[in-house]
């Protein structure tokens, strides 16, 4: 009973600071970019708060990854349909100079999903029932706090921080070491996807160059650093165990994603002309997108 | 205090923190509503379950579609810059095989979705422009964020482009469109599309 009345006290701590928080981070400059569902969050907490002066922080237009633009001199798409969203985030280009290799590690990957992982997750499926595999993804979810927490103290979302560290508090105790995602369920706190790639790119650096890493799939040089960077502040890094081991966890993590999301890969893929592009593509938007937020 | 009381005390406490999703409503909100109704009342129609019914059922979720997406729109802006270099009749070819071709995803997404249900988020009206932000809820609760953009013309609403995950599903194309007219021809563009809705899924 006193960890509830602790939970207690917690909550009405953040009832106190968050607002002030909040509304600090509101009137911050524009570097700051608040996510879409914080911004969301802070405006009707900022109501709550009785201070009805909140508004959505600018969205900064995002700058394509150059290569490729003076290939089009002319690319006259904008001038003929003028559309805000259109200049924003229309054209996500990347230069490829590493194409030929990234195109053969592509097929790689593709056997090594229709091969191996496909069946490996549909045979996992089989004896793990769908509210386990949620449950540790869940658990594998909750153990990446770190690397979300830092990140977004790094990028400055500091009430995102402090969401992410409720979730945290919330799904280590009543949801049972991160199995059950209670923050979300009861009391609608959800996850903030932030990595060190995004860090790096709020802080203005650009994409560099398409990579498609052999097993680990679609990947830019940003990326690839921010993934060296976050692999320190993963848990898995700072315990005593076995290569074998990690390896194995890995692996678990990577089969019980795929058993959850089958299908994705495949509806893009069958949907594409060129699914090589396609993939480079939709990766690189969805990046882009995951840096605007 | 017994564990339940408790339990609700802290809900209590926590409402201050916890936000009511707001339910936006707007012109263009409720023409992707109207839409995506229309889709969810067809895929779970018991009468349309049958093996035999499956065109019939396909052709109404087409039929639903097309009373909303602007595909002409849809087209010039995956084709960009490539879009004035065609004559009036290749336009007309591909927005034909362009429609059937982002149908056809969509029509295997929306089969995904059965006993699952949309979420309206929020909507952004800029002028003649706007966005709808929702979200797809699967039977499992997987979310996958959606978002329509969409531009008024003749006094309505129509979707030129769907963003999911934040991708953009006309960029996408854009960018494999060109890469092949750049290293290849618009020929080459069309024999590909129809080859792609020949060999279906």
């Amino acid at each position: 009973m006193k960890k509830f009345r602790l939970l207690i006290v917690f909550y009405i701590t953040c009832l106190v600071f968050c607002p002030g928080l909040l509304f600090a981070e509101s009137t911050n400059d524009t570097l700051v970019q608040v996510p879409e569902s914080d911004s969301q969050i802070a405006d009707k907490v900022l109501k709550q708060a009785s201070q009805p002066d909140s508004q959505s922080v600018e969205e900064q237009p995002v700058t394509p990854a150059n290569g490729g633009l003076d290939e089009f001199p002319d690319y006259s798409e904008e001038d003929e349909y003028p559309d805000y969203s259109e200049s924003d985030e229309g054209s996500a280009i990347i230069s490829d100079p590493l194409e030929p290799i990234n195109r053969a590690f592509f097929v790689f990957n593709d056997k090594l999903y229709f091969w191996f992982l496909k069946p490996a997750a549909r045979g996992y499926s089989a004896v793990a029932p769908a509210p386990v595999r949620k449950g540790i993804k869940n658990f594998f979810s909750n153990l990446g706090f770190p690397v979300r927490f830092v990140n977004c103290l790094l990028q400055a979302k500091f009430s995102a921080a402090g969401y992410e560290f409720e979730r945290f508090y919330i799904n280590s105790t009543l949801g049972l070491a991160g199995f059950i995602d209670m923050a979300d369920r009861e009391f609608g706190v959800k996850a903030v996807d932030e990595d060190f790639g995004q860090t790096l790119g709020l802080y203005g650096l650009g994409h560099g160059f398409y990579i498609n890493w052999p097993v680990l799939g679609p990947s830019s040089a940003l990326d690839t650093l921010g993934l060296a960077g976050d692999y320190f502040l993963e848990p898995a890094y700072h315990m005593d165990l076995e290569f074998e081991y990690k390896a194995g966890l890995k692996g678990l993590k990577t089969i019980n994603s795929t058993s959850l999301t089958s299908g994705d890969y495949e509806t893009l893929k069958n949907s594409a002309l060129d699914p090589y592009v396609a993939f480079r593509d939709a990766y690189i938007q969805y990046r882009q997108s995951k840096i605007k937020e | 205090m017994s564990l339940k009381s408790n339990r609700w005390l802290i809900l209590f406490v926590f409402l201050f923190l916890a936000f009511p999703s707001v339910v936006m409503a707007g012109e263009a909100t409720d023409r992707i509503k109207a839409v995506s109704d229309k889709i969810f009342s067809i895929i779970s129609d018991q009468t349309l379950q049958a093996p035999e019914m499956k065109v019939k059922k396909e052709q109404m979720i087409m039929d639903a579609v097309d009373g909303a997406f602007n595909w002409e729109e849809f087209s010039r802006r995956a084709l960009a810059k490539h879009w004035s270099k065609r004559t009036e009749s290749e336009k007309k070819e591909f927005i034909s095989l362009f429609k059937q071709l982002i149908k056809r995803t969509y029509m295997e997404k929306s089969g995904q979705y059965s006993g699952g249900k949309v979420e309206f988020l929020e909507e952004k009206i800029d002028g003649e422009y706007g966005v709808v932000k929702s979200q797809l809820v699967s039977s499992t609760g997987t979310r996958t964020p959606v978002d329509y953009r969409l531009m008024k013309k003749d006094g309505a609403w129509w979707v030129y482009d769907v963003y999911i995950e934040g991708v953009s599903l006309v960029s996408n194309y854009r960018s494999q469109f060109n890469d092949i007219l750049i290293k290849s021809s618009f020929d080459d563009l069309i024999k590909r599309l129809n080859e792609k809705i020949q060999k279906g899924v």
